[in-house]
Formats: structure tokens, C-alpha cells, sequence
């Protein structure tokens, strides 16, 4: 009987050391259970020890990678320096790993190699733009344009719901409340050291690897921002894109309304002059709801401008427009109207025309909907070791099917370090 | 009696009256249009951010908009998606949206239906429509006053100069006016509603028109410019509580036979987080004008 069990002993030691160690690194105040999905599917299919653990992630990248180096040293007491170690990390793990590898040497590095998934190398702007308060403004922004409309129709606020199960508080404050940037509002040193240029990312930086290193970047289909919200408070991508989508439908419902409004006031005016007066509240009234549905026309333009994935071009587009006969003569009502300016009538008044005019525009480029393309490609890598995953968003990177496929390929990937061999 | 203007591209108009038993499923008023709005800003780009330029894009949009109001207060709205040329295109979505677009739009029973191009119900909210009853008692006070004539003329030309004395017979109403050292001044005779006259010349008068006069909760203030001899609004301001400039409208008619209003340009100056102001322009161009009332 001691023979068999001595000899299971065996065999199970042997396969365990011919299985490599994996370390799953989690991202900015997650936990363990972000990498649980493709954790439990590779432990099954691939000869991988896995690790996967929480770590103090919110007191700054040293700290966090000090506490990952700790951590796998404790958990892996007879393999935590072996070269065959794999690092996985997930937005700040990735940018965890690396530090960790410019802290440690040949003799006492935690892993051999690693794989950054949507990582902040670079910085992330969303850090600077919370941290200078650019996020929070544009969350009063939203306020102001999304109550416009209701407001001027008299609703009230508190009562009135948007659409289903998603106020108009709620919306407004969606920049700021929805699930990740709590996150990292919660964590100012990780801010502070995951901005642009920092000191934290300048070190790790100026590290030159050369450890086997591939880099994932994600890139998320628009609209970007109401996708990764919906990640974050739904757990998928498309149930807040809906909402956001039905919450514009009712914002422009209200503007033709009062549009429509304005023009049979104006008609009824020519019966009795006192129906002008309500012409003027409905095209104000159309006005207010129009721009609750601008807001939401540019809201994730306005996005991306926080997360810095547009860039400014130059553009020339036609542009109709129309030019008052009638002069409203300001002086007439200098009390009521400061700074007016007089109309300059033209020959061609009261006609339309397309004017060709230029603007400096914004204009998106790839995201995952909180990092920029740029920081999360890995500079210096052989371009086999940069893999974009499309379709899928900062959040839904962790567990879209895309993200399987790419690391089941890397796992594939035959005489390569990251090869690892399936289950027999 | 049922007064009704078709105005297509061609500008061609026609006037049908239709059997009772036909009228009695008719809405009271429909209105249907087609709008090309085109929405700009006025600024100094050099001043301006990228986060700032990132709320200022221009934008175009064209819809076909059908209004229907019935008899019971009722109003259902019909708002169709339309691509047309030379259309504003800022590529900002470098990605492709998969998510399915809303082409058409249906608000009847306080509720709101979303179609995409399929006709495939994308979507349903509910949208709670103001009561329309006094807009109801207001069309049939008018069928009672005027003549069938007189509301001819107007549905079918879209013209108000022949009703030039309900402007003059309104303004009588407001006005007292006193010589004083041939000095004109006009004094308000309607103090309980408020409304007074800034200025008057031959061609217009500048009415201001507290809008507490409609709801009373309403605190801000009018300012209309109508051009007499058309018997038409043609301007607008509206001021706060504190007389702050919130928005300048000006309105413009087709110079044809039929005068519809075609023409909306509306000026309000947006102020940013950054303090920084812009000038928000938004033309709206009214084409393809119906105008059906069924008194």
C-alpha cells in the first residue's frame, strides 16, 4: 500500500514539475477573480500551474509590484524564481510586471517572460485628466446639457426617469460613476504614478529587457465609452450602447416636438399675435432638448478627448446657412441684451447657401475605451509579439473570446518561450 | 371644412375638402415637414484645447417629421432618418458601429417606438407628452372667429398680411400712447399680463412678453420682433429671470407664393468648463411643407 501511494507520489511530482507556473496579474483596485475566466479554462487545458492572487494595487506601481514579487515568492516557496514562469498581467499588472522585472535579476526574477493585456506602458491620460479635475467638469457639463431640456419643459427632475431603469442623474454622472473610474479616483498615488511621463513610468521605461515579452492591445467598436460602462455596470457591451441609444431617441422626440411646436405656434400667431409668444417657448424649449442630444451625439467624442485617443486635423466641410433679413436692433433693448451685435445685412439675405468652411476638428483613433493604441503596444517588440484584439474593451478584454484565441495561439506557438504544451 | 396645403419641392399647393364621414378620422391638425439642420460654432480654434474641440464638432442631420393632433388632445409624431448630400462628415468613429441605428422614430400614447432601416422594433420608452387640450380649444376658437376665407388664405399661402388688423387690434389692446413733448412713449395697458412694446417703426415692432403670461412657473422672458406688413414673427430673444441673453431665434419665409416658414437660425452663447465661450449656431432649413386643418 505505501509503495502505491509512494509511487502516485511520484508521478504527480514529476507532472507538476513539468508544468510551468503561471502568474495572473489583475489590474487598478481588482482582485484575484479578473483573471478567473481564462484562469480556469487554461488550468484545465494547458500543463500550467496557475497563480493567481490580489495585491495592494492603489498605493502606487512599486508597492504593488513590491507586493507581486512578494507574493509569488511566498506562494511558489521551491519554483518562485524559475525562469519558465509566465506573467499574464491585465492593464496595471502589466505595467506590475514590468517594473518587477526592472527591480529583479537573472538570479531572482519571479518569471522568465510575460504578456501585457491592454497595459497602460505609457501612461494612461484618464489619470491626469481625473487628476486635474477634467472628468468631473465634464460630468457637469453632461448635467447642465442633460437637464436643459427637461428643465425647460418643466419636468421634474427628481421624479422624471430618462428611460427605464436609468435616470437622468445617473446619466450625467456617468463619466465619473460607472463602476471603474470609482476605482481609480480611490487610488491618487497609482494616478499619479500611471501619468504620462512619470517618474514611476520613466524607470520602467528606461529598462531595457530582454526577457521574451508579448504586448495585447485591445480596441473596442464605437461607441467606446458607452460600451465599456456597459461592461462595467452590466457585464456586457451592449445593454448601456441600448439605453444610451433610447435616452437619445426621447432627447430628440422632445426637440421635434417643440420644433413642431414652434411652427404651428407661429402659424396660429397670424390669427392672434399672443400664440408668437409661445412660439418663442418652444423653439427655447427645442433648443434646451437639442442640446441634451448633442451632449449625447458628442459624448463619446468629448470621451475620447479624456482618454486622448483624437487628434485635431484640419478639415474643410459645407456648412448651409442663412442670413436674417430683418435686423433685431440691439439698442432697442440695451438693458436686456449686453454685447449684442448689430446683423450686417447682405444682398443675399434671406436665402440659403452652402458655405465651404474649414475647422480644426477632433477626431477619434483606436481605444479599448480607456487606453489609447499607443500606450498599450509595447514599444521594441518583434511585431509577431504585438497582437490586437478588436472588439473588445478594457473591461471585457479579461473574458472576450478573442482574448482565449490570441493566448491559446501564443500557448501554440511551437519553439517559442511562450509555448506551453496542452493537457495530455 | 378641411383647409390643405401640400407644398412638394415644386412648390405646388392644393385646397380639398373632404366628406364627414372621411373628416371624422382626420386629425384636427397635421404638419409635416422635411429639416436639414446644420449646427456649428463660432470660436477662436487657436484658443481652444483638444477636449474643448472635441464638444465642437459641426454636425448635420436630416429628418422628415409628420405631427398629427387629434381632437382628444392626443398628438403623435412621426420622425424619419434621411441621408442627403454633402452631408457633414467628421470620420471621429474610426471603428465601425455594429450596433443597429434608429431610422425612424414613432411618439403616439405617450410612448415612444424606435424602427431601424428594417422596420424592425428596435426599442420602446415611455415619453410623457404634454396635454395638448388648450392647443385644441385654441385651433377651434380660431375656426370660430375667422372666416373660412380667411383661414384659406393663410393654410393654403401661408400669408398673414390680409390679417393685419389682429396684429394692429393687439397691439391697441397693449397700447396707450401719449405725446409728450413730441416724444412717443408706449405704455402697457395690460399690466396684469405684462406685455410691452420696446420699440415700433413702419415696418416692425418689438414686443417683450413675460412668459409667465403661459405658465407661471415660467420665469423668463420674451422678446419678439414681428414684421407688421407681413403679419409675421420674425425674431425672437429669450432673457432669464435676471434679463441674462439665453438664446436669439431668427425666422425666415419662403419668398414664393407660399410663405412657410423655411428658415430658423438660432444663436446662444455656450460657456465651457474652461470658462472659455463659443458661439452655438444652429440653421434649420424646412422644406416639402404640409399643413392640413380639419375645423
Amino acid at each position: 500500500m505505501k509503495k502505491i501511494i509512494l509511487s502516485a507520489f511520484l508521478v504527480l511530482s514529476i507532472t507538476l514539475t513539468a508544468q510551468r507556473n503561471v502568474v495572473w496579474v489583475h489590474g487598478l483596485n481588482d482582485n484575484a477573480a479578473a483573471w478567473r475566466h481564462y484562469d480556469d479554462i487554461f488550468e484545465e487545458e494547458r500543463k500550467i500551474n496557475t497563480l493567481r492572487q490580489g495585491y495592494t494595487t492603489s498605493r502606487g506601481v512599486e508597492t504593488a509590484s513590491t507586493n507581486l514579487i512578494t507574493n509569488i515568492t511566498n506562494a511558489l516557496p521551491n519554483s518562485g524564481n524559475d525562469s519558465d514562469n509566465m506573467g499574464i498581467g491585465h492593464s496595471m499588472g502589466g505595467v506590475m510586471l514590468r517594473d518587477a522585472d526592472r527591480r529583479t535579476n537573472a538570479t531572482n526574477r519571479n518569471f522568465g517572460g510575460y504578456i501585457t493585456v491592454a497595459s497602460p506602458n505609457y501612461g494612461a491620460p484618464i489619470a491626469d485628466a481625473i487628476q486635474k479635475g477634467k472628468v468631473a467638469a465634464a460630468a457637469r457639463t453632461a448635467s447642465l446639457k442633460l437637464t436643459a431640456g427637461p428643465a425647460a419643459q418643466l419636468f421634474g427632475l427628481t421624479k422624471w426617469r430618462v428611460v427605464a431603469g436609468l435616470s437622468l442623474n445617473v446619466l450625467s454622472a456617468i463619466f465619473l460613476k460607472n463602476g471603474f473610474i470609482e476605482k481609480y479616483v480611490k487610488a491618487p498615488q497609482s494616478l499619479t504614478d500611471l501619468k504620462e511621463g512619470s517618474s514611476a513610468l520613466n524607470r520602467i521605461n528606461n529598462h531595457n529587457s530582454n526577457l521574451p515579452r508579448i504586448s495585447i492591445w485591445a480596441q473596442e467598436n464605437s461607441p467606446v465609452h458607452w460600451r465599456i460602462i456597459s461592461s462595467a455596470r452590466h457585464g456586457n457591451d451592449h445593454e448601456f450602447p441600448r439605453l444610451a441609444r433610447n435616452v437619445r431617441g426621447v432627447y430628440n422626440g422632445f426637440y421635434k416636438y417643440n420644433i413642431g411646436r414652434t411652427i404651428i405656434s407661429g402659424i396660429l400667431g397670424i390669427f392672434n399675435p399672443g400664440s408668437w409668444a409661445k412660439a418663442v417657448l418652444h423653439g427655447y424649449r427645442a433648443a434646451q432638448w437639442k442640446k441634451g442630444r448633442n451632449w449625447l451625439d458628442d459624448s463619446e467624442n468629448i470621451w475620447s478627448g479624456l482618454i486622448k485617443t483624437t487628434r485635431v486635423e484640419k478639415q474643410y466641410y459645407w456648412s448651409k446657412s442663412w442670413q436674417p433679413c430683418d435686423i433685431f436692433d440691439p439698442l432697442s433693448h440695451e438693458n436686456h441684451s449686453p454685447g449684442i451685435r448689430p446683423l450686417r445685412i447682405g444682398i443675399d439675405c434671406g436665402s440659403w447657401k452652402y458655405v465651404k468652411r474649414h475647422r480644426y476638428v477632433s477626431v477619434n483613433y483606436p481605444s479599448d475605451g480607456l487606453l489609447p493604441q499607443y500606450t498599450q503596444e509595447l514599444k521594441g517588440l518583434p511585431s509577431g509579439n504585438v497582437i490586437e484584439i478588436d472588439g473588445a474593451n478594457h473591461l471585457e478584454v479579461l473574458t472576450h473570446p478573442k482574448t482565449g484565441t490570441e493566448l491559446r495561439k501564443i500557448f501554440d506557438d511551437e519553439g517559442s518561450w511562450f509555448e506551453t504544451p496542452e493537457r495530455d | 371644412m378641411v383647409f390643405f396645403l401640400v407644398l412638394s419641392c415644386t412648390k405646388d399647393y392644393t385646397l380639398r375638402e373632404f366628406s364627414s364621414e372621411v373628416i371624422a378620422e382626420k386629425p384636427l391638425l397635421s404638419l409635416s415637414y422635411k429639416t436639414t439642420t446644420f449646427r456649428d460654432y463660432n470660436f477662436e480654434p487657436s484658443s481652444m484645447t483638444e477636449i474643448e474641440l472635441s464638444s465642437l464638432n459641426p454636425s448635420s442631420e436630416k429628418q422628415e417629421v409628420t405631427m398629427n393632433l387629434y381632437e382628444t388632445g392626443q398628438l403623435s409624431i412621426i420622425i424619419e432618418e434621411i441621408d442627403f448630400e454633402k452631408k457633414i462628415n467628421i470620420p471621429h468613429q474610426v471603428l465601425p458601429d455594429d450596433t443597429p441605428q434608429v431610422s425612424k422614430t414613432v411618439i403616439s400614447d405617450n410612448t415612444i417606438r424606435f424602427y431601424d432601416k428594417n422596420g424592425s422594433l428596435l426599442g420602446t420608452e415611455h415619453m410623457p407628452l404634454p396635454d395638448h387640450s388648450d392647443l385644441v380649444k385654441t385651433i377651434n376658437d380660431m375656426g370660430d372667429e375667422h372666416s373660412d376665407e380667411d383661414i384659406n388664405k393663410v393654410v393654403t399661402t401661408m400669408q398673414g398680411d390680409h390679417l393685419g388688423d389682429n396684429l394692429e387690434d393687439f397691439l391697441k389692446d397693449l397700447i396707450e400712447e401719449k405725446q409728450d413733448d413730441n416724444d412717443f412713449e408706449y405704455q402697457s395697458f395690460a399690466e396684469s399680463n405684462g406685455i410691452t412694446i420696446i420699440k415700433q417703426d413702419e415696418k416692425h415692432v418689438t414686443l417683450r412678453v413675460p412668459l409667465n403670461n403661459i405658465n407661471p412657473a415660467i420665469s423668463e422672458v420674451a422678446v419678439l420682433l414681428i414684421d407688421k406688413s407681413a403679419n409675421k414673427l420674425v425674431g425672437t430673444r429669450m432673457y432669464d429671470a435676471s434679463n441674462k441673453l439665453l438664446q436669439t431665434t431668427y425666422l425666415g419665409y419662403n419668398k414664393g407664393v407660399v410663405a412657410y416658414l423655411n428658415a430658423i437660425k438660432t444663436l446662444e452663447i455656450e460657456e465651457l468648463p474652461s470658462g472659455k465661450k463659443v458661439e452655438h449656431i444652429t440653421y434649420t432649413e424646412i422644406n416639402d411643407f404640409d399643413f392640413n386643418l380639419n375645423l
